[in-house]
């Protein structure tokens, strides 16, 4: 081997051509073999010093630079041709190197949730479409870092609802609303609960609202089993939802357990029959007392571990080690990465056979 | 909030690829592109075309003569990932894209999918002239 063997090597510079690497992982890589994920491949980014994400169909990753001390150098034919027609190398093979910037993108999966607080309130027909900070229908389903799969359930547990061409949320009120006539509508038509046609509810409700089809459909999508018809109304999650509310409207201060609820079930449709269960409203309340209870939302608690924990003993000095797990399993999933976090920021004692976490001395 | 469509490029015209490919099959690249590994900086020359040294690749060995005088020894690798080669499309092209259907800005294409690396992590040898 002699240098005389070797092919030519001409500079390339970034102007003529930007190239990025990116890592395929096995997740990646299915997704790149697969139409359906393929057809929704799209990058988003709030801005450019927000995170990005590299969403498909049903997947979502944060793209992050991974820098790296070495050079890394691109070869190909590319410019080729010109360097060919200047004369020296005539119908030699040569080629072309340009130094890639920066090192290579990683992807990492993430279970990517949105806050959609930022799409405006729509508060029904009396009140009519908000005038300001509308969000376009266009730039919203394009833009949010969401797959879409994620999108789809984004939409439907935000209660979002399409108005001409401008996003909306559905207020409380008008959810309350709507679902009251509906669920009044399926009693006086005799429609069957488990399997709603969104045209036969929009004409059976109809004569009493004016709301559009759109908010009908939402609604309908929010408290069903199934994402699309026929639509089967589920009583617990219609229970659940107004129990979130009923905490969130009366319980953000300490609340006897049994005001609570009372308003709870006086707040559902009377011509139903719930069954109202705390159970329901796991991860929304504390127990301060046994007699007493006050809203404390998982969403809102920070994701910092030892902040969280802050928060919770703040709250309630001792828990139930069954009470606490639902206010830290998002943070780890697995029991024992829970038993870790009980290790580093809490404090865990047995008495008579009952698991107690409390704060951790310092 | 901005966005980009990705798209993976076909190797439909793959007699331009083939006439354009002028690595060994060790590299398994179908677009003849091939990425080299410098352990430390290499100080590329800011114009195009200037010619800064020749590669030659023999079965698992590569060597990359930079200059006249300096002369690395390297080998091909497996990458443990696969990388994808990104470029941005012209906006003629993204046109295309945006007509056939696809709504977002603008378009990005996985150009290849690349297994393999040359990477040269000794210290370069010198050469004096006539060796």
């Amino acid at each position: 081997m002699t240098e005389a063997s070797g092919i030519p090597l001409f500079s390339l510079s970034n102007k003529s051509s930007q190239y990025r690497l990116i890592q395929l992982t096995p997740e990646v890589q299915d997704i790149l073999k697969s139409e359906d994920e393929r057809r929704h491949l799209k990058i988003k980014s709030a801005g450019p010093n927000s995170p990005v994400y590299l969403c498909s169909f049903s997947k979502t990753f944060q793209i992050k630079e991974v820098n790296q001390s070495n050079t890394l150098l691109l070869l190909s034919s590319e410019g080729a041709g010109d360097i060919r027609k200047s004369g020296e190398y005539g119908e030699l093979r040569i080629l072309t190197a340009q130094k890639l910037s920066g090192g290579y993108l990683e992807c990492l999966p993430v279970q990517s949730t949105c806050d959609l607080s930022f799409v405006p309130l729509y508060h029904g027909s009396e009140v009519g479409i908000p005038m300001e900070n509308n969000v376009d229908i266009e730039g919203f389903q394009t833009n949010i870092p969401l797959s879409t799969n994620e999108y789809e359930k984004a939409w439907v547990d935000w209660l979002c609802v399409q108005l001409g061409r401008q996003v909306f949320r559905l207020s409380s009120s008008v959810v309350r609303q709507v679902l009251l006539n509906i669920v009044t509508a399926i009693q006086i038509e005799g429609l069957n609960f488990r399997s709603l046609e969104l045209k036969r509810v929009y004409e059976a409700v109809h004569q009493d609202q004016e709301e559009p089809t759109s908010v009908l459909e939402t609604v309908l999508r929010k408290f069903s089993v199934h994402d699309s018809e026929p639509y089967c109304l589920d009583e617990d999650r219609i229970c659940q939802w107004f129990g979130q509310k009923a905490l969130i409207e009366h319980a953000s201060k300490e609340i006897k357990l049994a005001s609570f609820m009372e308003i709870w079930h006086s707040s559902l449709p009377v011509s139903l029959d719930f069954r109202c269960e705390l159970s329901q409203l796991v991860g929304q309340f504390v127990q301060i007392t046994p007699d007493t209870i006050q809203h404390l939302s998982r969403e809102r608690l920070p994701k910092d571990p030892r902040t969280r924990f802050e928060i919770l003993f703040k709250t309630k000095s001792m828990w139930l080690e069954e009470e606490i797990i639902p206010f830290i399993d998002d943070i780890e999933g697995n029991r024992a990465k829970i038993n870790n976090l009980f290790l580093k920021f809490a404090k865990r004692k047995v008495v008579k056979g009952v698991v107690y976490i409390s704060r951790r001395s310092t | 909030m901005p966005s980009a469509t990705i798209e993976v490029a076909s190797h439909s015209q793959e007699s331009d690829a083939c006439s354009k490919n002028i690595f060994p099959e060790i590299l398994d690249t179908a677009l003849g592109l091939a990425l080299v590994e410098l352990q430390g900086t290499l100080h590329m020359p800011i114009q195009d075309s200037l010619h800064i040294g020749k590669i030659h690749i023999e079965g698992k060995n590569a060597y990359l003569f930079l200059g006249n005088h300096q002369r690395l020894e390297g080998k091909v690798e497996d990458l443990k990932t696969p990388l994808g080669i990104l470029t941005r499309k012209s906006e003629a092209e993204t046109k295309i894209t945006q007509e056939k259907g696809a709504s977002g800005g603008t378009a990005i294409e996985i150009v290849e999918i690349i297994t393999k690396k040359i990477v040269f992590n000794k210290r370069p040898e010198h050469l004096v002239l006539g060796s």
